[in-house]
């Protein structure tokens, strides 16, 4: 019975497969991905989501003058209410076109106005591209099929307050390109100091090849959010940001692995591909169970949680993935290719 | 380690876990009081996609000369300064439509009054000369001079008062201003006039100056700034005299929290399946270990909403929570990198606790370098990143810095405490080797039943 689970390791250990060897083929997918992203970069370009676009604004809410005759009365009371009313607004927008970016409930004053202090807030996206006066017919158009909708559609719960439309106002872009351009800096120049630590506590070639891993994982992510068309939020930055931080890590437990092999004596006249490929078989369960019980953690989320969450979980689950192939596949046979041992006599003494 | 002791240490640890437990998560009223203890979870402060907050809609209009759109832009910038440095690092000021500014507060309610200073703002001046009745004084310095508003503390004087901070104009017009003042001949005559909100009457304060300033900076207090309060709010009512837009508030919103709470519910329960799942894998995979490794995850689960709750700027957003989630399986990763250290210390022929020893100290320095290089990275983004990003920085410093804690400290203690109880069994942890693999002696190394004891604490050589 135990030698039966004892075989899982001892065949990651024991494997034949050279992964300096086939470098070239691993080399293959990275590298596709990335000329898809630039294409696609340049062609279609990001999905950039409400942060970015900015977007517009309109309130449903109770009002005591009933604007229009014979609007049925309707008190937002209960959370079937507002699932109720948000199924009849992602209807109208998609009539027009657009889909709901943002929906809450809010209780609000509006100057002059008699409302009993109960809305609903809804956000979408503007058309890309559209002119002023194209998003305010829009706009319009969507105003009107809103006062429709809520017209007919609704019992009366109180007598009185019905609900009013609020006239559809558009709203800058929270974030910028200003923003990226500083979440791009701090990255860049977290990289140069992840590049100095590796160098300094391995040796230059572990800490070009560390980098050039981080790099991979950054393109992929981006790569896929590009092919996927995810809408880019600020949420995005985050998770590029979170995959720096992370995806390094199995690249230095396998360093140091090799750092660990490169000084024993076993290891003293073999190949560099010789030391690369049993420093990875060698952490090749860690390797594996690290990135499972990550991969499940944020795919529960991804899985479970509501569409916010899920922009921001899918990049990230992109990333670990990328970060597993990175540091496996890639990162040993580049530091086979380059690394050059310091001196022979270090070597004898260290045996 | 004696059996004894081991399970003495295991029992404590379960009530101290209880206990963690039990503050993190149970809400209770507290006996004799009428006070609630809320628990850790609950105590997190939550942005706005979670917790609802504020909303605010001011229509702007123009104070004097220039283009309201670029004023507009321009109050938009300080609004944001003035938020985060009042601890709202989560709020969000934008443009709506051609002429408002909207305004939204995560985690506020309407009594918090966050923006009364807006509806005060009160236009620094400073003159040469006082104000009479007839004349009224040029001003060198007007708000829109000042770039920077706080409330300081002057120990010599043991007074509060604000510090002024100027633009590149403002600097030179204020150098100006002082050298004027000073090149007075009488020491009382050396004085700058402070005015707030229009230059008549009695100035608010005034500076006495001996010579040129060229600092671009100035600390003022006066009689009317009695306490840390009253300073900041002179502060906060200067700092809105530097808009440049008047600003009237037409929409008032209080966003509620019952959307996202369904958003909060659905992480947490994500999170909790995650849990379980990862309780599950390491117990297949490690067995006794793995349970060992479960246990820590706990304290670390208590620590990490401990920290949240306890430090002030740190505002949860759905982001954020999926940010906690994946560090829970980075957690996991050092018990990982150790036990399989262990096993593989194990099959190469050493004795079981020798094998534990082995297994930690080699597992040391590849954890602390991997986590360096992390904690490089939020610090970093931490310092040059944006406001939303410095949040998310401290959750992941705070993630990494938990995690080297419970991995190298805490897994250690209980691993140790585990060989006191079992020891002989390497099976129940999953410790195997292949039959033609020979146990090294003791003679390696010192006494068996002394090596894990005199060893504690020493984490590497």
């Amino acid at each position: 019975m135990s030698k039966n689970r004892f075989s899982i390791d001892k065949y990651l250990n024991k494997s034949k497969f050279d992964y300096c060897k086939n470098l070239k083929w691993f080399i293959i997918a990275p590298i596709v991905l990335t000329i898809v992203g630039i294409i696609l970069l340049f062609t279609v370009g990001f999905n950039l989501g409400l942060d970015f676009t900015g977007g517009t604004v309109l309130k449903v809410y109770a009002n005591s003058e009933g604007y229009i005759e014979e609007a049925t009365s309707y008190h937002i009371e209960k959370d079937q209410d507002y699932n109720a009313m948000r199924g009849i607004i992602e209807k109208v927008l998609s009539e027009n076109g657009l889909s709901i970016a943002s929906f809450r409930s809010t209780t609000m004053t509006i100057d002059g106005l008699d409302t009993n202090g109960q809305a609903v807030e809804v956000r979408y996206q503007n058309v890309s591209g559209a002119t002023g006066t194209e998003i305010s017919e829009l706009n319009n158009k969507v105003r009107e099929g809103l006062q429709e909708a809520f017209k007919y559609k609704y019992v009366s719960v109180t007598e009185d307050y019905s609900l009013a439309v609020s006239a559809p106002e558009v709203v800058t872009a929270t974030a910028s390109s200003e923003l990226l351009m500083n979440a791009f800096i701090a990255m860049i120049v977290a990289i140069a100091l992840i590049l100095i630590y590796v160098a300094f506590r391995f040796e230059i070639t572990s800490g070009l090849a560390a980098v050039l891993a981080l790099f991979h994982d950054l393109i992929v992510m981006t790569s896929m959010v590009l092919i996927f068309r995810i809408p880019i939020n600020s949420s995005f930055v985050a998770a590029l940001v979170t995959i720096l931080g992370y995806s390094i890590n199995n690249t230095i437990i396998i360093f140091d692995r090799i750092r660990e092999n490169t000084k024993s004596g076993d290891y003293d006249k073999k190949e560099n591909s010789v030391v690369a490929n049993d420093s990875v078989k060698q952490t090749m369960t860690r390797s594996i169970f690290t990135t499972l019980t990550t991969v499940i953690t944020i795919g529960l989320v991804a899985v479970i949680g509501v569409s916010d969450i899920r922009e921001f979980a899918f990049p990230i689950l992109i990333g670990i993935i990328a970060g597993f192939y990175s540091s496996v596949f890639i990162t040993p046979g580049l530091w086979a290719i380059g690394y050059r041992p310091k001196k022979k006599k270090k070597k004898a003494i260290a045996k | 380690m004696t059996k004894k002791r081991a399970i003495a240490r295991f029992t404590i640890s379960t009530i101290i876990a209880i206990i963690g437990l039990v503050l993190s998560f149970a809400n209770f009223l507290i006996p004799g009081t009428t006070d609630r203890y809320n628990g850790f979870i609950n105590s997190i402060s939550l942005g706005l996609d979670l917790s609802g907050g504020l909303s605010v809609v001011y229509d702007c209009s123009t104070t004097g000369n220039g283009d309201l759109a670029n004023s507009i832009d321009a109050t938009i910038t300080r609004l944001q300064d003035v938020l985060y440095s009042e601890g709202y690092s989560e709020a969000s000021v934008y443009k709506q439509g051609s002429s408002r500014i909207r305004i939204e507060v995560p985690d506020a309610n309407e009594s918090d009054d966050i923006f009364s200073f807006l509806e005060n703002p009160q236009t620094l001046y400073m003159t040469l000369e006082k104000a009479d009745g007839t004349n009224t004084p040029t001003p060198y310095i007007e708000g829109k001079d000042v770039t920077d508003v706080f409330v300081n503390y002057d120990t010599q004087n043991s007074k509060y008062g604000v510090t002024l901070r100027f633009t590149t104009e403002g600097a030179k017009r204020f150098a100006t201003l002082t050298e004027l003042a000073s090149s007075k001949t009488n020491d009382d005559e050396k004085l700058i006039y402070v005015y707030l909100g229009e230059i008549s009457g009695n100035p608010w304060g005034q500076l006495q100056c001996k010579e040129k300033i060229e600092g671009g900076s100035t600390f003022i207090s006066g009689d009317n700034i009695s306490d840390y309060e009253s300073a900041k709010e002179y502060a906060l009512n200067i700092m809105s005299g530097t808009f440049n837009v008047k600003l009237t508030l037409v929409e008032n919103s209080v966003i509620s929290a019952t959307l996202g709470r369904e958003a909060l519910t659905l992480g947490l329960i994500a999170a909790g399946v995650a849990i379980l799942l990862i309780f599950i894998i390491m117990y297949l995979r490690y067995r006794d270990l793995g349970l060992i490794a479960n246990f820590s995850l706990v304290f670390y689960i208590i620590l990490m909403l401990f920290f949240l709750q306890a430090i002030p700027f740190v505002q949860l957003t759905l982001p954020g929570i999926a940010g906690i989630i994946l560090s829970l399986g980075m957690a996991v990763d050092g018990n990982i990198i150790i036990f399989e250290r262990i096993k593989e210390e194990y099959a190469s022929g050493k004795k079981m606790h020798l094998a534990v020893k082995g297994g930690f100290k080699k597992a040391f320095w590849p954890i602390f370098d991997s986590n360096i290089t992390t904690i490089i990275t939020s610090i970093i983004l931490y310092i040059l990143g944006t406001a939303a990003i410095k949040g998310f920085a401290i959750t992941l410093l705070l993630g990494i810095l938990l995690s080297m804690f419970t991995t190298l400290v805490v897994t250690r203690f209980f691993v140790k405490g585990y060989l006191g109880i079992n020891s002989t069994k390497p099976h129940r942890a999953k410790l195997y080797r292949d039959e033609n693999v020979e146990e090294i002696g003791d003679e390696v190394e010192i006494l068996p039943e002394a090596a894990p004891q005199t060893n504690e604490g020493g984490d590497n050589e």
